[in-house]
């Protein structure tokens, strides 16, 4: 029989995982912020374009936090 | 009751009144109509509602009055809003979001009765939130509140409807990821590792790609 670990003790997300996504929730805030930025600059297309790399970092880090834990 | 007055109410004020009644604006009387259509039908699963009552409301009720306003552009809403409408129609749409909410809460008596069960029957209590979530949850509040200051750069007030609706999905969006991964960083008492999908690191690859793109495009 194999000794019983205190599963309490056990974080879920722990190490270089967490940071990877902490730094990707930063990354997809930094993107929408030059979003927000660049639509009130008048610069739609740069916008456009943080945006969409801000929702697809933003559900990266979603879908690797949540869905996978499943 | 609860959502079917502030809801009418919401739309018949910003919606009905500058949608329907414009001449020539064929695409605009449309999405007001059928924004009108689809809050009386998901009013109409009032007694039980669910999954496809919540999505006539958001892309029905509220898609179609946004897709309404958007047709007639905004020289054509400053010419129809006076400031006491549009204050009012806001308190509306805000009263029909939480008689909707309430709504919604009410019918899961089941999944509360379920619960009481669940706690009852001596189930282990969660993890505790591990310090780091509280920082993370911190960050992604300053990150939320960042975009929301950046929304104020606008300097064009045909703009700043949109920068605004903008700034405040994102700062949305980073809140609730945040909030799942500070809850993720929980101490588990059932333990177990956290795997990310095959594809997820792909999406990540996309924005950061995507972002070079607007990079070269700003240059």
């Amino acid at each position: 029989m194999g000794s019983v670990v205190p599963s309490s003790s056990v974080p879920k997300l722990t190490g270089s995982r967490a940071g990877g996504y902490l730094l990707g929730l930063a990354l997809a805030a930094l993107s929408l912020f030059l979003a927000v930025r660049g639509f009130a600059a008048g610069r739609d297309a740069v916008g456009v374009c943080w945006v969409v790399a801000g929702v697809l970092t933003l559900r990266a880090v979603r879908l690797g936090t949540s869905l996978g834990n499943r | 009751m609860d959502a079917a007055l502030p809801g009418l109410y919401a739309w018949g004020s910003t919606v009905a009144l500058r949608g329907l009644l414009i001449r020539d604006e064929w695409l605009a009387q449309s999405f007001a109509l059928l924004s009108g259509v689809s809050l009386v039908a998901a009013l109409s699963f009032e007694a039980r509602p669910g999954r496809l009552a919540d999505r006539l409301v958001a892309f029905g009720f509220v898609g179609g009055a946004v897709a309404s306003w958007l047709c007639l552009g905004y020289a054509g809403l400053d010419a129809q809003i006076d400031p006491l409408t549009g204050l009012t129609g806001m308190l509306g749409w805000a009263a029909f979001a939480f008689g909707w909410g309430r709504l919604r809460n009410s019918s899961r008596v089941l999944y509360n009765t379920e619960l009481s069960k669940v706690l009852s029957a001596g189930y282990p209590p969660r993890g505790q939130v591990h310090p780091l979530g509280r920082w993370t949850q911190g960050f992604a509040l300053l990150c939320a509140w960042l975009i929301q200051v950046a929304a104020w750069t606008a300097t064009s007030r045909e703009r700043s409807v949109l920068v605004h609706a903008l700034a405040l999905a994102g700062s949305l969006g980073v809140l609730s990821v945040g909030s799942v991964l500070a809850s993720e960083l929980a101490v588990s008492p059932r333990g177990g590792g956290l795997r990310a999908p095959a594809w997820g690191p792909w999406l990540l690859v996309g924005g950061v790609v995507t972002a070079a793109c607007g990079l070269q495009w700003a240059q």
